[in-house]
């Protein structure tokens, strides 16, 4: 590793050249936080965030134009078909530590816009790993974002949206087999809550299904879900 | 010409043979909603017990026309077997086990029970299996193959130590990952040999996980595993993987099974059959979603015949059959078939 911290010492004086050098540096630690979210390089990942900080980079952008960066760089790597799912897990675990070392830093109040999205894999299918990238991705974007977990009933939908109320239910189903439950948890939760958007993916999901199921959102990825829950919100 | 039995066309069509018209099994099934009613034999049961198991495995040809018999259907059965929490919803006929928990905690804790035959739904499908036998050899002088269907090693070794430490443990400690495929594979070929004695024609492994791994990964890892599969086990077999396969795909001809099941939403047949050549039999692809369960009989013979044509080898649905597909779009995959098989002269 280049040594950062000799650059940011260089970095204390005020003159015009070395300015523009800080903003070098910036970009080069988010451009290195991103590669290390890339390169699932969990064990730098602390230290590198340490660094923006450091640097004066605002925690944010740290999230945003590095981790987030990073995430979006695996999630193309993963539709080309070069990252496999070992990839892509290690690369979150990489995001999910950056976050834990950025998220005390960004004041409190900003970082979210305050959308509620309640997210679950529906109720007979057991898969989480898109999921969870899914969740991740839109605590990123800046949501807050409820887990429900896997095997969700619409009942436990229903419940969350009643206690916690939700702008969006972003539901995720892998198997052909469990689509009933994604239909039903759509009817039963957009019956009671008919101002609740809701959002489908996952491999049995086609944009078709999602639409005839009732759901106004439909993403092929994590980097689309958090375009497309962006969307439904402005 | 005169036409085989559908056992024979398939056998020789995994075989590489040319038999002068499209075959007519149709092999990868699991049942719906319509046959568990015209049947009485309702999930879980189903799933668990011997006689309503056959009647619906039976289901595929008797309701469906598909000239093939395939069980068992859930995957669960292995892990169930294994120790993993399984649970079935009492108000819920049509819905498969479900797994809950995983059964290991650690990869180098995975062993094989000597009694692991004996174990879950295990006997309750080498039972079904000879009574399927039975019926077939008594009805249609055992023209009809049957297809023994067990779970991949990459799908068990997930489920029994956790989904997200064995795809982690193929990067970070694949001394772990291949220890726990070594052991699910000894389960493979004991499962695969006792429902071939109980009178099984054709193995079918499924292994829908494997589909997240790289290339390279798939063929340090599992191509050794799924060899050891092969070599083990006698006859005709078939592996099924859905999703995007074109990355393995290469590598399925070194694996010693003799067709390939694939998935038509994650893999074009073209782009499949320039990589594997006729070394493999492609099995597939007709949608499951877009068409057995959202379309009409007739999309579905449209879509079956533009496969034919685009050169699959054997027709099947791209991967499990929603439970509330219709039987009559079930029906016109073998009506597709028929159709095809008439229109050049060939009829049964």
């Amino acid at each position: 590793m280049i040594d950062i911290r000799s650059r940011i010492a260089i970095m204390q004086t005020t003159s015009f050249g070395e300015l523009v050098m800080a903003r070098d540096t910036q970009k080069e630690i988010l451009e290195r936080i991103a590669e290390a979210v890339v390169q699932f390089d969990e064990e730098h990942v602390d230290a590198l965030c340490a660094d923006a900080m450091e640097a004066g980079i605002d925690p944010n952008d740290a999230i945003l134009l590095g981790l987030a960066q990073g995430m979006q760089k695996v999630g193309e790597l993963y539709d080309s078909q070069e990252y496999g799912i070992p990839e892509v897990l290690l690369c979150a675990d990489t995001l999910n530590r950056g976050m834990d070392y950025l998220k005390p830093h960004v004041p409190s109040g900003v970082q979210t816009q305050g959308f509620r999205v309640i997210i679950g894999t529906v109720e007979g299918d057991i898969h989480s790993i898109g999921k969870n990238i899914v969740k991740l991705m839109l605590e990123v974007g800046g949501f807050k974002v409820v887990d429900l977990g896997e095997d969700v009933a619409p009942a436990q939908f229903l419940t969350e949206c009643r206690e916690g109320g939700g702008d969006i239910v972003a539901l995720s189903t892998m198997m052909t087999t469990t689509l009933q439950s994604m239909k039903q948890t759509i009817d039963q939760v957009g019956g009671d809550f008919p101002s609740v958007l809701f959002m489908a993916g996952g491999a049995s999901v086609t944009e078709e299904t999602a639409q005839k199921f009732g759901a106004r959102g439909y993403a092929e990825n994590a980097t689309e879900a958090v375009k497309v829950a962006k969307g439904l919100m402005s | 010409m005169k036409m085989l039995s559908p056992k024979e066309e398939l056998i020789r069509m995994l075989g590489g043979e040319n038999i002068g018209y499209f075959p007519r099994s149709i092999p990868v099934f699991t049942p719906v909603v319509d046959m568990m009613e015209k049947t009485g034999s309702f999930f879980p049961k189903a799933n668990y017990e011997a006689e309503p198991m056959a009647k619906l495995a039976l289901a595929a040809h008797e309701l469906g026309g598909w000239n093939c018999v395939m069980l068992p259907w859930a995957s669960t059965v292995e892990m169930e077997a294994l120790g993993c929490e399984v649970v079935n919803r009492d108000n819920d006929r049509a819905g498969y086990p479900q797994f809950k928990k995983k059964a290991f905690a650690d990869a180098y804790d995975v062993r094989l029970p000597q009694d692991i035959l004996g174990r879950g739904s295990f006997p309750a499908v080498f039972e079904a299996t000879k009574l399927v036998r039975q019926s077939i050899d008594r009805n249609y002088d055992g023209g009809i193959p049957i297809v023994s269907m067990f779970q991949g090693p990459f799908t068990i070794a997930s489920y029994i130590i956790g989904v997200n430490d064995m795809y982690k443990h193929v990067i970070r400690d694949e001394k772990r990952a291949a220890h726990v495929l070594d052991k699910v594979s000894d389960l493979n070929i004991l499962y695969g040999e006792r429902m071939l004695e109980k009178g099984g024609d054709v193995i079918l492994m499924s292994d829908p996980a494997a589909e997240g791994l790289t290339g390279e990964q798939f063929s340090k890892l599992l191509l050794p595993v799924y060899r050891k599969i092969t070599d083990a086990l006698k006859g005709k077999k078939m592996v099924h993987i859905c999703g995007r396969t074109a990355r393995i795909a290469p590598h399925l001809p070194e694996t010693g099974f003799h067709g390939f099941s694939f998935d038509s939403s994650g893999v074009d047949i073209e782009q499949l059959r320039e990589v594997v050549g006729n070394s493999l039999t492609l099995i597939g692809s007709v949608p499951t979603v877009t068409h057995l369960l959202e379309g009409s009989k007739e999309d579905v013979i449209e879509v079956s015949e533009d496969m034919i044509r685009r050169g699959t080898d054997i027709l099947s649905p791209s991967c499990g059959l929603p439970q509330f597909a219709p039987l009559e779009n079930i029906r016109a995959m073998a009506d597709a078939i028929t159709k095809w098989n008439s229109e050049r002269g060939m009829n049964a």
